[in-house]
């Protein structure tokens, strides 16, 4: 029951080698400096961006296998991801943002709406619910993003820079409500981050991926 | 000082143009027989000619949408050979000359046309010189502005909210109703408009394709055409009610849906 990453994946013109190894109810960081492909390997492993070569399995189930020409799409994927970016779609208010994938995944309204409260709850942005994207501050958004990616209760959870929007008062917040879901959830958890304290007081494991040698 | 008689330059080719566009329209006011105005507008071949106009326009904005816009989102996202090629003869029905067009429907599906034929002989259908031919030959028209309008902005969308929402399990399909669609909502209200106004101007190809029969398949704009030489005053009447109708339409549009487009 683990993720196995190795291969080589593509960003823009150049190619790097990657090697990941995580087990469920735990957080493995990946650490890097800016343009070390730390995103895309989270792209990779959520199908938005395919293997060159290698493999990727998650619970022995092939997922990117450029040799086999196997390719499962990023919607059969059980793998949320929170964008650097977030991603928030604009013209959904936080409640249809966090019910968006459930309806999506067949789940019936009433079940759907009360799912997204409890991952708001459960993040702490129950006050949110009808406000638009575009009316939250930084560390609101990055709670409704997490929930958006919690209420799928995903094998793989994939965190890109989680603590990038938001300002120090919320930094902390979060540095504690982390682990504490990802707890509760029980996923195979990457986290990319540059930070090195966040890493050591968050994940267990930490991949390290060089900066980028020309090819 | 230099700066300021550029801009003065500037401000008096600008009131030539908006004098240009707009004294012609005026003048339509100007020579509206007003008293009249209400018979006129009343009998039957006006009524008869607006509904025609109103109804096929309205079939005809209903039917670009519904197959413009997932054209468009085609011509936004899909890779595929010769792409630009097809995009091309879509889009060319909107600077050829309306008539042609209306001829080139007539030949495809006239009652001898290359396709039309079959639909004569297999199940009697013969499409010329009805009002479904006014429909076509609207669509035909007015589909690529809708199209332009509408891949423009598709294009002009994050694509990473299209990636955020199939990590989110969603289809191809959801995608593009989920989130494409609603963010390119202004885009697309305007395409609609405008597909409606064209299709409820067109003239030449409905007039090739459709012929000109009252209460049948004559349009507004062809009662206008026909009217012109032996009754000048009723053209005029059409005339301001189509230019009513057009302001009504580009007004309720405002600068929110247009610059919605370009966003």
């Amino acid at each position: 029951m683990t993720l196995e990453l190795h291969g080589t994946v593509q960003r823009g013109e150049f190619h790097r080698e990657v090697r990941i190894s995580a087990q469920p109810g735990e957080v493995t960081a990946i650490l890097g400096v800016n343009g070390s492909g730390k995103s895309t390997v989270l792209h990779t492993i959520a199908g938005l961006s395919p293997l060159q070569t290698g493999l990727l399995t998650v619970d022995d189930v092939t997922w990117d296998a450029p040799a086999e020409s196997r390719w499962i799409t990023p919607e059969q994927r059980h793998c949320a991801v929170v964008f650097q970016d977030l991603r928030l779609f604009p013209h959904l208010d936080v409640l249809r943002n966090i019910t968006f994938g459930l309806r999506a995944s067949g789940i019936r309204r009433v079940a759907a709406i009360a799912r997204a409260h409890e991952a708001l709850a459960e993040v702490g942005a129950s006050a949110l619910v009808n406000r638009k994207p575009a009316n939250l501050s930084g560390g609101e958004r990055q709670r409704v993003a997490l929930a958006r990616a919690l209420v799928m209760k995903p094998r793989v959870l994939l965190l890109d820079e989680p603590f990038a929007s938001v300002d120090e008062d919320s930094h902390k917040a979060f540095r504690e409500l982390l682990p504490r879901i990802v707890e509760g959830l029980n996923a195979i958890t990457l986290m990319v981050t540059h930070d090195e304290t966040d890493a050591s007081a968050i994940a267990s494991r930490q991949v390290r991926l060089s900066p980028q040698e020309l090819p | 000082m230099r700066k300021d008689s550029a801009s003065l330059g500037l401000r008096a080719v600008a009131v030539a143009a908006v004098l240009f566009v707009a004294l012609p329209l005026i003048s339509l006011f100007f020579r509206a027989p007003w008293s009249e105005l209400g018979s006129i507008a009343s009998q039957r071949a006006t009524r008869d000619a607006l509904f025609v106009s109103l109804e096929t326009s309205v079939i005809a904005a209903v039917i670009a949408t519904l197959f413009g816009v997932p054209l468009a989102w085609f011509f936004a996202r899909a890779q595929v050979k010769g792409l630009g090629a097809i995009r091309t003869i879509c889009i060319v029905p909107m600077v050829l000359p309306p008539v042609v067009g209306g001829i080139a429907l007539l030949t495809s599906l006239g009652r001898r046309g290359v396709f039309g034929r079959f639909l004569y002989d297999w199940w009697g259908i013969s499409l010329p010189f009805t009002r479904t031919a006014i429909v076509i030959a609207q669509v035909f028209v007015a589909m690529p502005f809708l199209v332009i309008a509408v891949e423009s902005a598709f294009r002009q969308l994050d694509t990473g909210l299209e990636d955020a929402a199939r990590t989110l399990g969603a289809s191809p399909l959801r995608v593009f109703f989920g989130v494409a669609v609603p963010g390119a909502r202004g885009a697309i209200a305007a395409g609609i408009a405008l597909a409606w106004a064209r299709s409820l101007g067109e003239f030449g190809a409905s007039i090739t394709f459709a012929g000109s029969f009252p209460g049948r398949t004559q349009t507004l704009p062809m009662a206008v055409y026909e009217l012109v030489a032996t009754d000048y005053r009723s053209s005029i009447v059409m005339s301001l009610i189509l230019v009513v109708i057009s302001v009504v339409v580009l007004g309720s549009m405002r600068d929110r849906w247009i610059t919605g487009a370009a966003k």
